[in-house]
């Protein structure tokens, strides 16, 4: 069961696209870029919603070829847009129902069962226009879902939301991500598809730079490109081997760092670090608010691609970590290879999933 | 008032009613059309609807009285068709009516689809709602407000007429003679105290239906439907 996906767009006034891919079916598909690389676009040709000449087929089902071309209504394709989009003169269970009602394969109880998974009973009559932005995101989705959709497509669904709402949905995705149902995942946050992506597609430019599982393209991009910058460097297969004042520390090959963020203790997990949130110093500072002071020794140091700062590689007991420092820091501290220092990291920027 | 002033009022209520009924059943798919097409068409047919709006009635009813004669198109096709002549009958007078009223509903309602937000448009459109479904279950609860106002100008402006009424209908009493057609003839005939009283209904009438619409909106009631879902 696969998804095939060709389409080619390439007209003066259009954005650019130009995507072959074969992807695995029941997985979250991620796909990373800045704005405007195209990954909206790739959503609407896939929905249908926007009309891009190629190929599109979903688990052996035509959507589109040279001959043919579903519209969007006919895809068995629900998209949740940025914007919940939901029947503002409807209730929550309105909207539902209206999803439910064009859902010709509809089971009774379909309503009642997706209420409550997606913990809106008590939200069921209170009409749509007067929930909150989470609240309606919510609805959004568990209406996508309730058209049971061959390929849930999420376009920047979390984009906007404060923070508590974006946990809160986070957690409802992770659920989606572990049911079987396909999705492709749009989002230009790297901490959002290190959670849920299984398989990630890097965009830039209308084109595909980089797919594959997504540890392995995690793994393949450079920690000055905008992924990795943002994602930092994974460490997985932690465990917590301590709790103490609301603080864990994990460990990892003899590695100990301290986090703020309560990780589920027992089974593995992963944490980041990433290269803005690692200072060095040359002497372990203790009378410091930083709670990770690692004895570090330079591996590398290159130019950041952005003036005036250096990348420095690191070695902390075997894993690699980076620090991204000004320049003037970096003579001020006398940097380079082999030599000898502390990495410092608060442990409020180390974050778990 | 007299039986005569009496029965103009009704013919003018049945005008207005049975015209405001077919403008909305014509203007609403059609506008929802208008507004989703970028065709050179939809650009066309906005321009002939607008017509209406600058051009003098007399010129409206002149072409149609032309159109439903003996040889024109209207009239070709009624006789072949062995329905009566139009021109100078009540159904005539409510295509004229349908035709120089048609911007007034058309232009709201456009105005009204148009504020749908495309996001709830693309996302019901993936949940499998065709574009009549887009338009039934979307854009018309969701421009309720415009529907209204289309529907109340509509219904307005065709008692309001004059020019047209009297170019295609002429003046038969309880067929085409309307409440502004027997205005007229009041005047013509110097009773103004005639003309004065069925002038006044006509401005009572029209400043209830005026104030009581302003009302409901001011209070938001059709800004805020109540649907408790399908």
């Amino acid at each position: 069961m696969t998804i095939r996906i060709t389409l080619e767009q390439q007209a003066p006034h259009l954005a650019p696209l130009s995507v072959s891919q074969v992807l695995p079916s029941g997985a979250c598909i991620g796909v990373y870029g800045p704005s405007g690389s195209g990954k909206t676009t790739l959503l609407r040709g896939i929905s249908g919603l926007s009309r891009i000449s190629g190929t599109v087929q979903v688990n052996g089902a035509i959507w589109q070829d040279e001959n043919h071309f579903l519209p969007a209504h006919e895809r068995r394709a629900a998209m949740v847009l940025q914007s919940p989009g939901l029947l503002p003169h409807r209730t929550v269970a309105g909207n539902l129902e209206f999803a439910i009602d064009l859902n010709k394969g509809a089971k009774p109880g379909l309503l009642d069962a997706t209420l409550n998974d997606f913990g809106l009973l008590s939200l069921r009559d209170q009409r749509a226009d007067t929930l909150s932005g989470g609240e309606q995101q919510r609805v959004a989705m568990a209406r996508a879902l309730a058209a049971q959709p061959d390929v849930l497509l999420l376009d920047e669904p979390l984009t906007g939301l404060d923070d508590e709402a974006r946990q809160t949905l986070l957690q409802v995705l992770m659920r989606v991500k572990q049911s079987d149902t396909t999705c492709v995942f749009v989002s230009h946050s790297a901490y959002e598809q290190a959670l849920l992506a299984d398989h990630l597609l890097l965009m830039e430019s209308g084109a595909i730079t980089n797919s594959g599982s997504a540890p392995k393209v995690f793994a393949d991009a450079p920690p000055t490109s905008a992924l990795g910058r943002e994602l930092g460097v994974v460490i997985s297969d932690v465990r917590v081997v301590e709790n103490a004042d609301g603080l864990a520390v994990v460990e990892k090959d003899g590695l100990k760092i301290q986090l703020a963020a309560v990780a589920p203790s027992g089974s593995p997990f992963s944490i980041r670090v990433r290269a803005d949130d690692v200072s060095l110093s040359e002497k372990p500072e203790r009378q410091s608010s930083i709670m990770n002071t690692i004895p570090v020794t330079i591996r590398a140091q290159s130019p950041y691609p952005e003036a005036p700062f250096t990348l420095v590689e690191l070695d902390a007991s075997g894993t690699t970590l980076f620090a991204r420092i000004t320049n003037a820091a970096s003579s001020k501290l006398e940097l380079r290879s082999g030599v000898r220092c502390y990495a410092q990291m608060k442990a409020a920027a180390i974050t778990s999933f | 008032m007299s039986p005569e002033d009496l029965q103009a009022l009704w013919l003018t209520l049945k005008l207005a009613t049975s015209t405001t009924f077919i403008l909305l059943v014509i203007g609403l798919p059609l506008s929802w059309w208008l507004v989703r097409s970028h065709s050179l068409a939809a650009t066309a047919i906005n321009v002939l609807i607008a017509l209406p709006l600058v051009l003098p009635p007399t010129v409206i009813g002149f072409y149609l009285l032309i159109a439903m004669g003996p040889s024109g198109p209207l009239g070709t096709l009624t006789s072949a068709t062995g329905l009566a002549p139009l021109a100078f009958s009540f159904p005539g007078l409510v295509l004229g009516s349908v035709i120089y009223s048609l911007p007034f509903v058309i232009q709201p309602l456009q105005a009204g689809f148009a504020s749908v937000p495309q996001s709830v448009l693309d996302a019901s459109n993936t949940l499998g709602a065709d574009s009549k479904s887009l338009l039934l279950r979307v854009a018309i609860p969701m421009s309720r407000r415009a529907v209204i106002a289309a529907g109340v100008l509509g219904f307005a402006h065709t008692v309001g007429e004059f020019g047209v009424v009297l170019m295609i209908g002429g003046n038969i009493p309880g067929e085409t003679r309307v409440a502004s057609v027997q205005i007229y003839d009041h005047v013509e005939a110097l009773d103004y105290a005639s003309a004065h009283q069925l002038s006044l209904v006509l401005v009572i009438f029209s400043l209830v239906i005026l104030t009581s619409v302003y009302r409901v909106w001011g209070r938001g009631v059709f800004t805020q439907p109540r649907h408790t879902g399908a």
